[in-house]
């Protein structure tokens, strides 16, 4: 059962004793309301935090000198994200852009503060002018590099690569072309890749 | 200092304006744990967050984020480490997991010497561990690099030569165990090459 506060008890007007009630019930509503989030009143550590809930605000937290600030806000095409703010309304900064899961066992992703994803892994030897689209997509693959996977041999080259759009027509820059940088072979190379891609 | 649930019914209101008064002082005091304190112009505010371990629930069911502490198992055992889940986002056909936002340990001292050992290292959101470094190959028999804090897997090495172009020189990273990676150098005959590198792994 909610037990609501009541700042304005007790009034003026009123006995203490006719106001104990009030008082009595806007006491437990502090000792309830301080548990979302807090450790309880009466323990040692009471005040510290079991969690953070931080609800998704409209705009971005202003900040004044000597603080710095953490909240949540909607993203366009996304959902509610972590920000941080540094102190004197610096620099609003997006911490999380994307939900992280589990793609398969050679190939993984995570993302970095300001709206970018970063992509790892290793690819298989694959003939010239493969492709290797990224998942999830960004809006565009801002870097790549590549590092042949195994011992070295006469084919163990890193690829020549260009970025296209998967899908022709959203403009989002996915997909990385492998080129063999050498005319002995028309084989890439095994490669470990790391691949940065802009989400905001 | 306890808060207390008062006043008693029994009690004169005279005899409860002492154990009131002193409810307020200890709510102030309890407040005053990570909060800026009450009656100050930035009440409210938090002047740190200390997360003792979630006990509660961590789920995401609203337009908010959540963050907390939760014990973490690696390769360095059991910790302690900042976590976060946001609304359930796209694809919708996989578990909303938790991901992890730190890990305990960096090492960022020092200048960059090229060696075997002792390379720099950081982290990323999902319990990742980035380790980089300058490494010094010796093409005639490949260099192992060692790996430490040790992780649980070898997941991506990207390396490359820290120097002007070489005709028909290539190279390859081989991973050796979940703590080492080999660079080796083709043709074996190449002079000792100097090597940049960054790994990716599961901490």
């Amino acid at each position: 059962m909610t037990i609501y506060y009541d700042p304005a008890s007790p009034e003026q007007t009123e006995s203490l004793a006719s106001s104990q009630p009030q008082f009595r019930q806007n006491f437990t509503a502090i000792f309830e309301k301080f548990l979302v989030n807090h450790r309880e009143l009466n323990i040692p550590s009471q005040g510290q935090h079991d969690v953070i809930q931080l609800l998704q605000q409209e705009n971005g937290i202003q900040t004044n000198i000597n603080e710095l600030n953490i909240y949540s806000k909607k993203v366009e095409d996304q959902t509610t994200q972590l920000f941080l703010r540094s102190q004197g309304n610096g620099q609003e900064v997006q911490i999380t852009n994307y939900q992280l899961y589990s793609l398969n066992d050679l190939q993984f992703f995570t993302t970095l503060p300001g709206g970018f994803i970063v992509y790892f892994g290793i690819l298989p030897s694959m003939p010239t002018g493969s492709q290797f689209t990224v998942t999830p997509t960004p809006k565009s693959i801002v870097s790549s590099s590549f590092c042949p996977n195994g011992i070295a041999n006469i084919k163990s080259f890193p690829p020549f690569v260009y970025y296209s759009d998967s899908n022709k027509k959203t403009g989002y820059i996915d997909t990385v072309t492998f080129i063999t940088p050498s005319d002995k072979t028309n084989t890439i190379f095994s490669q470990f890749y790391f691949i940065v891609g802009n989400f905001a | 200092m306890t808060y207390r649930k008062i006043p008693i019914s029994s009690r004169s209101p005279a005899d409860s304006a002492a154990p009131i008064k002193q409810n307020w002082i200890d709510y102030q005091t309890a407040f005053s744990v990570n909060h800026t304190p009450i009656a100050d112009s930035n009440q409210g505010k938090h002047e740190k967050v200390t997360l003792r371990r979630a006990v509660g629930n961590t789920f995401v069911t609203g337009p908010y984020d959540i963050l907390w502490a939760d014990d973490v198992s690696s390769q360095a055992g059991t910790q302690l480490q900042l976590k976060s889940r946001i609304p359930q986002f796209l694809p919708n056909n996989v578990p909303n997991t938790s991901m992890q936002i730190t890990y305990n340990q960096v090492v960022n001292s020092g200048v960059v010497t090229p060696s075997q050992t002792n390379p720099y290292q950081s982290f990323m959101i999902g319990g990742f561990l980035v380790f980089l470094n300058q490494t010094t190959i010796d093409p005639s028999t490949g260099t192992t690099v060692t790996l430490s804090p040790v992780p649980t897997k070898i997941l991506s090495v990207i390396a490359q030569p820290c120097v002007f172009p070489l005709i028909n020189v290539s190279y390859a990273v081989n991973i050796a165990n979940n703590s080492q990676f080999q660079i080796t150098v083709s043709p074996s005959s190449t002079p000792i090459l100097p090597f940049s590198w960054i790994a990716i792994c599961e901490a």
